[in-house]
């Protein structure tokens, strides 16, 4: 008899006493994963388990390979109940302990009814690695819908965090923080030049201060940056250049020299202004704020 | 087959470039500028690529060495316009800005255009090279 025989069997078993097995589950369940009960109710988690099993039935007599065509439903709903679980604050670890606890009621059931005591072991040892790769789906599930996140917020980072902000006619600000890599550097490159087109501006601050550290790579990206709004016909700053930073630019050997470097912003925006032909001047004092 | 124009005005010769340039047009045009400013001795040069979308290392290096060659004959040259995306291609290349000056637009490059001549004049007289 075929390995395949033996699915198939015990597939029929397990049709038989779909019921039965579905009532050992639930109880294994209220033992083993309170957690998961207590959450989603215990009605629906029949229900969901009841319908799991139809499935797994379903597409047991095809073999053990739950990555086949066979095993697609399968495969689906674990999936959304693992993604239904997890956002329902349920731990990884108890949606594959809400999978492997099917285990122990599909076995006991095998234990006892089982028709040919001689191959019992070897149905054994199918089912338990069966539904030890079932329990793998969850987790592989989790892991990709918080791969999925972290790749979002990655996303919705660099958007938010490269600001071009217009700080006087035809200046602007773009105050830079975190951590720069060439992606970030793409797209502060992009929303720069795009606000020196729409503002027609003609200086560029580029303010530092919030970058931890300034490496070759670094610094290459600044001058790139620097040297993109050069072309583009107007003038760039880099300001927040502090004591650190001007001390490793260089002890590392960074040229720098045909960027125009201020040590604080305020310093940054005299020179725009400058560049400009304006300056801010001071006038008789009129409220007590000076005093 | 698409010219580009070349207008003179004044002591200044603009030339927009209304047209995507292949390698060949390029070439043409650079030797239709030289001609120009050599037919009429300007001593300003503006190249408006504001309607150029596509700028590759070649049509990029040509502009430079444009550039280059009008400085040789006395000629100071401004590029202005250059859209973001082609900004963004030419760095992507490594192409660098020595020795060209550029612009937002065409009244800026006629600005700076003028303050080039007053300096190159101001350093002329007192006989000192810039």
């Amino acid at each position: 008899m075929t390995k395949k025989n033996l699915f198939h069997e015990l597939a029929d078993l397990f049709r038989d006493y779909r019921n039965e097995i579905a009532e050992l589950w639930q109880r294994q369940l209220i033992a083993a994963a309170g957690n998961v009960i207590t959450t989603i109710g215990e009605e629906n988690i029949r229900k969901r388990s009841e319908e799991l099993l139809g499935r797994l039935i379903k597409s047991m007599p095809a073999g053990d390979d739950v990555k086949a065509q066979a095993y697609d439903p399968v495969r689906k709903y674990i999936q959304s109940l693992s993604v239904d679980l997890t956002a329902a604050n349920c731990t990884p670890g108890e949606v594959a302990t809400y999978i492997f606890s099917l285990k122990d009621a599909l076995l006991s059931t095998s234990q006892g009814k089982f028709p040919q005591k001689g191959r019992l072991n070897e149905a054994v040892t199918l089912v338990n690695k069966l539904i030890d790769k079932l329990g793998l789906i969850s987790i592989e599930t989790y892991l990709e819908t918080k791969e999925k996140l972290i790749r979002e917020q990655q996303l919705s980072l660099i958007e938010t965090s490269a600001p071009v902000v217009k700080v006087w006619d035809r200046i602007l600000l773009v105050p830079l923080i975190g951590i720069i890599d060439s992606e970030r550097t793409q797209v502060v490159m992009n929303n720069v030049l795009s606000g020196i087109e729409e503002t027609q501006s003609k200086v560029v601050i580029l303010d530092i201060t919030g970058i931890p550290a300034v490496d070759t790579l670094v610094a290459r990206h600044l001058i790139a940056t620097a040297s993109a709004v050069q072309l583009m016909g107007a003038h760039c700053v880099i300001t927040g250049i502090s004591a650190r930073i001007a001390q490793t630019v260089i002890q590392m050997g960074i040229d720098l020299a045909g960027v125009n470097t201020k040590a604080t912003m305020a310093d940054g925006l005299r020179e725009a202004l400058d560049l400009l032909g304006q300056k801010i001047v001071k006038h008789s004092i009129k409220g007590d704020l000076n005093e | 087959m698409n010219e580009v124009t070349i207008l003179k005005l004044g002591s200044n010769i603009i030339v927009p470039i209304q047209v995507e340039l292949h390698d060949r047009a390029a070439i043409k045009l650079q030797e239709d500028i030289l001609a120009r400013i050599e037919e009429t001795g300007a001593n300003g040069l503006i190249i408006d690529v504001s309607a150029v979308t596509i700028v590759d290392s070649f049509l990029g290096r040509l502009l430079g060495e444009t550039a280059r060659m009008a400085g040789l004959m006395g000629t100071k040259t401004v590029l202005v316009g250059m859209k973001k995306e082609v900004v963004m291609t030419l760095i992507q290349l490594g192409m660098t800005i020595a020795n060209l000056n550029t612009a937002l637009n065409l009244e800026d490059g006629l600005g700076i255009l003028e303050r080039l001549k007053t300096k190159n004049n101001q350093a002329a007289g007192e006989g000192a090279r810039t």
